[in-house]
């Protein structure tokens, strides 16, 4: 309950404030959105299968952020441009889907 | 395993994934069991996509499960607030996310009217460049024939240089002749569509210069713009340049001849049978008059190719 608080919270400081990204981490959002999302759906699962422990939510959301950071600056300085972050879209995409179709198994199954 | 493939070579290869990959132990566990993981094997390109569906969840949740069922149970105030922090993050990076999207799309759009405007301002400087070109090439006609007029020689000269510049189509000229407005078929009036084959295409314009020239025009221009021996018409996707200069509709070709036979003539000929066979056929615009009066740019920027000193 209070962590959506945080959530929300959030989004209102970032509509209040509306940051200007510099133009060097602009790349780095929306990816960096998808995973620290993957990361999200995976701890909401963790909480809902009764599992969930704070410090590894932490560490895969800090992790999964850097990764996805390293995944795009790898894929521009390669010279491959998005391809590798659609890799990235891709499987963190998978997960979440999987993740998110356990939650709703546990809810409405019970 | 060889031996059992020898036996009988068919049916033991059913359940086995397939040559080459069938491993010893594979056959050894008897057939039923053989076969369901040969079916888990034959997907083993796939096993990134099980491993993802099936461990969709970190393994680190688990693992930490059986930590605490271990007996060191502890939710801390620190843990709670690491998560809170994590998540207002999540939120943070939503909303500028959103808000960058937001931002960055009329930015995009202003692009492309800045580069449009730039565009337009620059082909007006190139038309205004090329107008101010025009009026010094005339400038250097004029001072040039007051040089050359000046000496016996000189004069004779000019008579030449007349004559030829006539022929490089390099000076304005005026004089009768007709004009031919040529443009699309009009779209259907019923339907609203446009006959793609009432479409003016190169060729047209081509066939209708050549035919020009056969009906004897001594200068022929098309929406001012005067044509050489050397200029190229030519389709350029949906337009049609003329020496690479892209041309408005309608097409206006105006040809300086003998105004009592030029009209005739053309009409005779090949290029006047082909824009009329178009008209009739596709309805395209076709308008030709005679003019008494027509003035014909000089063509500019024609290139020096040869010249020799006087009296080599």
């Amino acid at each position: 309950m209070i962590a959506t608080i945080g959530l929300f919270a959030g989004i209102i400081v970032g509509l209040l404030l509306q940051p200007s990204v510099p133009l060097w981490l602009q790349p780095y959002l929306p990816i960096a959105v998808v995973a620290a999302l993957d990361a999200v759906f995976g701890g909401l699962r963790a909480l809902v299968d009764g599992v969930f422990d704070d410090r590894v939510f932490i560490i895969s959301f800090i992790g999964n952020v850097l990764l996805a950071a390293l995944i795009v600056f790898l894929g521009d300085q390669l010279g491959v441009g998005s391809q590798l972050s659609t890799g990235v879209v891709v499987v963190l995409g998978i997960r979440m889907f999987s993740n998110l179709a356990a939650i709703r198994r546990r809810l409405f199954k019970g | 395993m060889v031996q059992g493939e020898r036996e009988a070579p068919y049916g033991r290869r059913e359940g086995v994934s397939g040559p080459g990959r069938g491993s010893g132990s594979v056959n050894g566990l008897g057939t039923k069991r053989g076969s369901v993981d040969a079916l888990l094997r034959r997907d083993d390109s796939m096993s990134l996509m099980r491993e993802l569906v099936t461990h969709a969840l970190d393994d680190g949740y688990a693992a930490a499960a059986a930590r605490r069922a271990g007996g060191q149970r502890r939710r801390t105030r620190r843990g709670l607030g690491a998560t809170l922090a994590a998540l207002t993050l999540l939120g943070l990076l939503l909303s500028i996310a959103a808000v960058q999207k937001r931002q960055s799309a009329p930015a995009v759009a202003q692009e492309k009217a800045e580069l449009v405007e730039r565009i337009r301002a620059e082909s007006a400087r190139n038309d205004r460049l090329a107008a101010r070109a025009d009026a010094l090439e005339e400038e250097v006609t004029v001072l040039q024939d007051s040089v050359l007029t000046s000496t016996a020689s000189g004069q004779e000269l000019r008579e030449r240089l007349v004559m030829l510049e006539a022929h490089a189509e390099t000076s304005r000229v005026a004089g009768p002749g007709i004009r031919i407005i040529v443009d699309d078929a009009p779209p259907d009036e019923v339907s609203g569509l446009v006959d793609e084959q009432g479409r003016i295409l190169d060729i047209d314009l081509q066939q209708a210069v050549n035919g020009l020239w056969a009906a004897g025009a001594e200068a022929i221009a098309i929406n001012g713009q005067r044509l050489t021996g050397l200029t190229a018409i030519r389709g350029a996707n949906k337009s049609i340049t003329v020496d690479y200069r892209p041309l408005a509709r309608p097409y206006v070709i105006e040809a300086i001849g003998d105004p009592d036979s030029i009209e005739a003539r053309f009409a005779e000929n090949r290029g006047g049978a082909w824009l009329h066979d178009l008209q009739k056929k596709h309805g395209i615009r076709l308008e030709i008059s005679s003019v008494d009066e027509l003035t014909l740019p000089g063509k500019s920027g024609n290139q020096l190719r040869y010249a020799r000193t006087e009296g080599a």
